[in-house]
């Protein structure tokens, strides 16, 4: 006979359908909750009071110009999400959009750095955006058809063409523009600002992508393939989906995005282009967002715009502070912190035993929270957690638990 | 007459949200008998039987193992409790020999107090003693690292002692055969000998013969009997009637997740069985009719297809099925059931053979469907349908609402960019209401709906297409008797609009019932083709197993006969 063991204390029950406000509810208090960490963090690291990281966090944003530069790294930002979000809609985990972009980008470069000056500017902006696309586009398709002909893994095809495509800009940059700075600036043949704003040019143009992107990924018959292959292959095959086809399709819309971006970011932007800053990162970013919007592009467009305000927020503090270079990267890494953990809350709730409750009281047991001999199936139900019920549990967690009598009520796991 | 209860569970609750799948279920297990539990499917049965085996925990009630009570938390514990459960889905390691599967996992234990204990014994107080056991205390590390090294190294020799105690039961396997050249039966008897192996006394089976030929299910029973004479308590989870009145000595009913009786076998009937588990009269009759103008619809000659691995799944299987007739397909799972239909509409190319569709829109003539896609043979205007076995991973996408799922065949028509989701929104809703599918709203997610519902939806979908041809692969697979006499009804409905219903199915009893021919696969090779009027179930069973039968030319008479 075994020795007498022990009932789990705490139950994870996965939910399926949760109210939209408790999960939103849920979210914005991750929000709060994460500012709140970023400030306790900065008073510890730093010697000022808990209120300077606030009286300057919001320095960020007290200039009509400030306001500009936010929604213009917003809409950036946001567009980069929307490039890839089609591929990851397809389960085609394209982490290469920082390739994509920077080859889109080495595109407007050639253009303006041979026809900038010598041919009319409207010439050389159109071309270079001609060249920035179909850049982008080759660099995007290269592993979608491996993909297609070879099935070969495309997360590690996209990376490694990242790199690849960091040295073919470094050797341009490098063979036409010998400063030794690494950075080709240019000043002729590249797109103006439009009546003294630089920015709304390409927020409109990311308007008009996010538009399009809803309406192809929701209402068109693009979109719905691309839906089927992504959740079943197999489905995909019984109605005649040349997946194949899809693939490329969608790799080619995606890389003509990316290609965009590299025009807007060299032609409109910088007016420079260089491997380090150019992109900066940002393609990588952008796949989070993505993920974080669960690929529903208003959600993407909150996401970006919570990160470049935590981001714009926390670049103003490290600079009144002196807190360095890193301190964004700590706060906006706080701030991912918090939002993935949202989406344990909003798919589990957590249950106390009930049972072991009247146990506890007619003998007295000896706390073993740290027991997880369960088998697979048991652990999406019945993990023992953080001794103490979460934010949104108030109406139902809680009652059960006073009630021992009262059985567990959850949401519905199946529809009969 | 006196029995002792190895197993008594008491007021039993477990709740999933707010569905209970077990509600105050009390339940005896008595040594030595077969306790078959028997149940529509989401009745909780196998819910109750995790429970026992510690894949699950019970929100209420108390279970008492040989009188005391226990708590069994995880299949570890419920093994130390003499408690082993055979899943419906194996759980077997396919690149290791039946052998090393039963003794995976298997801890070596060294008995380091018991040495010690010894060791004292032996100190007999002299100094060359005392000099002795200082020796021996300093070598008992090394006993302990060479019996275990002995242990791991020399585990197939266990394999003979092993092979010993099979065949005392009866069990024909080979245990240095690899699981993956077993068949499923065998892999059973891995699992079962597994159980066993570990000292179980009580035996827990999940619908054992689903997978099973009839003669392999009768030599489970034979192996069943064998071990209840030798002690051992079984319980067997099933819902077929006529498996529960063979074999068990008792029948604990459930319905709804709650425990409705538990009756001894041979007191009751499967009318009786069948009322309680159902709560209401049902008929269990199949209604057949008369083909009604049996001209060829579908006809297809010598197809042979190879599958990813070079083998062939299909050997010239040649026959023709009919308007206005059921045509079922039998064989044990695996025989090319599924590649015959998938290659039929489109999803394989197979290397030789044809495949010919009778337009009947376009005065019978013939249309060559070999080599075609799934989208081709639409456009060539070949109304064929298609219930693949895998609901969710083929027909149906799980994460998607009723109205995307019912637009995956036809939302390609027209060349417009965008979508039409109105006319298969009003097609969600009749099949909504007229299968009576039960779900909160055409816009909830498939996957959130049960088997049966699922299955609605795909076969509403299929049906909505209005074909001419139908086929459906185990359309009943994991449904309950309602569901599943829906599905038979709304087969027979579009057989008797003259439709040619393929109908590939396990349960021999409802392919003779529901059937007009039966197509008997073996091996990917057409065994006979009988007609389900006249024919046995042994005889189907013998051609499934072997080609053509046992008693060949009688069967292969028949089935030309009936051909014709």
């Amino acid at each position: 006979m075994t020795k007498f063991k022990f009932e789990p204390i705490f139950h994870l029950a996965k939910r399926t359908d949760i109210d939209w406000k408790k999960s939103w509810g849920i979210r914005l208090a991750a929000f709060i909750l994460s500012i709140l960490a970023c400030a306790v963090v900065s008073t510890l690291i730093s010697d000022r009071s808990f209120g300077f990281f606030f009286e300057n966090f919001f320095k960020a944003f007290n200039t009509p110009q400030k306001l500009w530069n936010f929604f213009h790294d917003t809409a950036i930002l946001l567009i980069i999400a929307l490039a890839v979000t089609p591929c990851f809609k397809m389960r085609f985990w394209n982490i290469g959009g920082e390739g994509q972009i920077l080859m889109g980008a080495l595109g407007s470069a050639v253009i303006i750095t041979f026809m900038g000056g010598k041919y009319p500017d409207p010439a050389t902006i159109i071309l270079s955006l001609v060249l920035s696309l179909a850049f982008g586009i080759v660099w995007a398709v290269i592993p979608a058809l491996f993909k297609a002909k070879w099935n070969t893994n495309e997360t590690l095809l996209t990376l490694m063409m990242n790199y690849i495509s960091v040295c073919i800009v470094d050797y341009f940059i490098k063979s036409e523009a010998s400063s030794g700075t690494g950075t080709m600036s240019f000043d002729k043949g590249v797109v103006g600002p439009i009546g003294n704003n630089e920015f709304i040019l390409k927020i409109i143009l990311v308007a008009i992508v996010t538009i399009f992107m809803v309406v192809y990924l929701r209402y068109s018959k693009h979109g719905y393939e691309l839906a089927v292959v992504g959740e079943s292959e197999k489905t995909a095959r019984y109605i005649g989906i040349n997946t194949k086809k899809v693939i490329v399709r969608t790799l080619i819309l995606c890389g003509a995005i990316c290609g965009l971006i590299g025009f807007m970011l060299v032609s409109a932007t910088n007016h420079s282009i260089n491997t380090a800053s150019t992109v900066a990162g940002k393609g990588f970013t952008g796949v989070l967002i993505s993920w974080l919007g669960h690929f529903n592009p208003l959600g993407m467009l909150l996401c970006s715009f919570l990160f470049v305000f935590i981001d714009r927020g926390a670049t103003q503090v490290s600079t009144y502070a002196r807190l360095g270079a890193s301190y964004p990267d700590m706060m906006t890494g706080i701030f991912f912190f918090f939002i993935v953990a949202t989406e344990f809350f909003i798919n589990y709730k957590i249950l106390p035993t009930h049972h072991f409750k009247k146990k506890a009281k007619a003998e007295e047991v000896e706390e073993d929270t740290t027991e997880t001999e369960q088998t697979e199936d048991v652990l999406a139900e019945t993990v023992p957690t953080l001794n103490e019920n979460v934010v949104e549990d108030t109406n139902s967690a809680v009652t059960e638990a006073e009630d021992t009598a009262t059985p567990v009520v959850e949401n519905t796991k199946e529809v009969e | 007459m006196e029995f002792t209860n190895v197993i008594e569970m008491v007021g039993i609750t477990k709740a999933f949200g707010s569905n209970y799948a077990n509600k105050n279920v009390n339940l005896d297990v008595r040594k030595g008998e077969i306790l078959s539990i028997l149940g529509e499917n989401g009745s909780g049965k196998t819910t109750l039987m995790n429970m026992l085996a510690g894949i699950y925990f019970p929100d209420e009630g108390k279970i008492f193992v040989n009188g005391q009570e226990a708590i069994i938390r995880s299949p570890l514990d419920a093994f130390n409790y003499g408690i082993g459960m055979i899943h419906q889905h194996f759980k077997l390691v396919d690149l290791f020999t039946a052998c090393d599967n039963i003794i995976l996992g298997e801890k070596h234990s060294f008995d380091f107090k018991g040495a010690v204990e010894k060791i004292k014994a032996e100190n007999d107080g002299t100094d060359k003693g005392k000099f002795l056991t200082v020796l021996k205390y300093m070598a008992l590390p090394f006993v302990a690292g060479f019996d275990k090294a002995k242990f791991n190294l020399l585990g197939r020799k266990r394999a003979k002692k092993l092979q010993a105690e099979v065949d005392k039961y009866g069990f024909q396997l080979d245990l240095s055969r690899k699981i993956y050249d077993l068949s499923v039966s065998e892999k059973q008897t891995v699992e079962i000998i597994k159980v066993l192996y570990r000292g179980a006394e009580i035996l827990i089976l999940d619908e054992p013969t689903a997978v099973l030929t009839p003669q392999e299910i009768e030599k489970l029973f034979d192996v069943l009997r064998k071990m209840k004479e030798d002690g051992k308590s079984i319980i067997i989870i099933t819902h077929k009637l006529n498996e529960v009145m063979a074999i068990s000595d008792r029948v604990a009913i459930l319905r709804k997740g709650e425990h409705i009786a538990t009756v001894n076998t041979a007191e009751t009937t499967e009318r009786e069985l069948t009322e309680m588990m159902v709560g209401s009269k049902v008929e269990l009759n199949i209604n057949r009719s008369e083909p009604g103008r049996p001209i060829p619809r579908l006809m297809v000659e010598g197809l042979t297809l190879k599958n990813m691995e070079g083998y062939y799944a299909l050997k010239d299987v040649t026959f023709t099925a009919r308007a206005g007739e059921i045509f079922g397909i039998a064989g044990i799972a695996g025989s090319g059931q599924r590649e015959l239909l998938e290659t039929i509409a489109g999803l394989y190319r197979p290397e030789h053979g044809d495949i010919y569709y009778v337009d009947p829109d376009d005065d019978d003539n013939e249309i060559d469907l070999k080599k075609k896609t799934p989208a081709q043979i639409r456009e060539l205007g070949v109304r064929l349908s298609f219930v693949p076995e895998d609901r969710l991973g083929m027909g149906l996408v799980g994460n998607m609402d009723l109205t995307d799922n019912v637009m995956l065949r036809s939302y390609g028509k027209g060349h417009s960019l965008f979508l039409d989701r109105k006319s298969p929104k009003k097609v969600a809703q009749d099949i909504v209401d007229e299968l009576a599918v039960a779900t909160p709203s055409i816009k909830t997610p498939v996957r959130r709906l049960s088997g049966g519902n699922i299955q609605k939806v795909l076969v509403g979908r299929e049906i909505a297409s209005a074909p001419t041809v139908f086929m459906a692969a185990y359309p009943v697979r994991g449904l309950d008797i309602g569901a599943s006499y829906t599905i038979y009804n709304l087969l027979n409905a579009q057989k008797e609009q003259g439709v040619s219903v393929i109908f590939v199915g396990e349960d021999l009893d409802v392919l003779l019932a529901l059937c007009d021919r039966i197509m008997v696969l073996c091996d990917g090779q057409v065994s006979g083709i009988v007609d389900a009027r006249t024919a046995s179930k042994e005889e189907i069973g013998y051609m499934m197993t072997s080609l053509g039968g046992v008693d060949k030319s009688q069967n292969q008479e028949k089935g030309d006969e009936n051909n014709d």
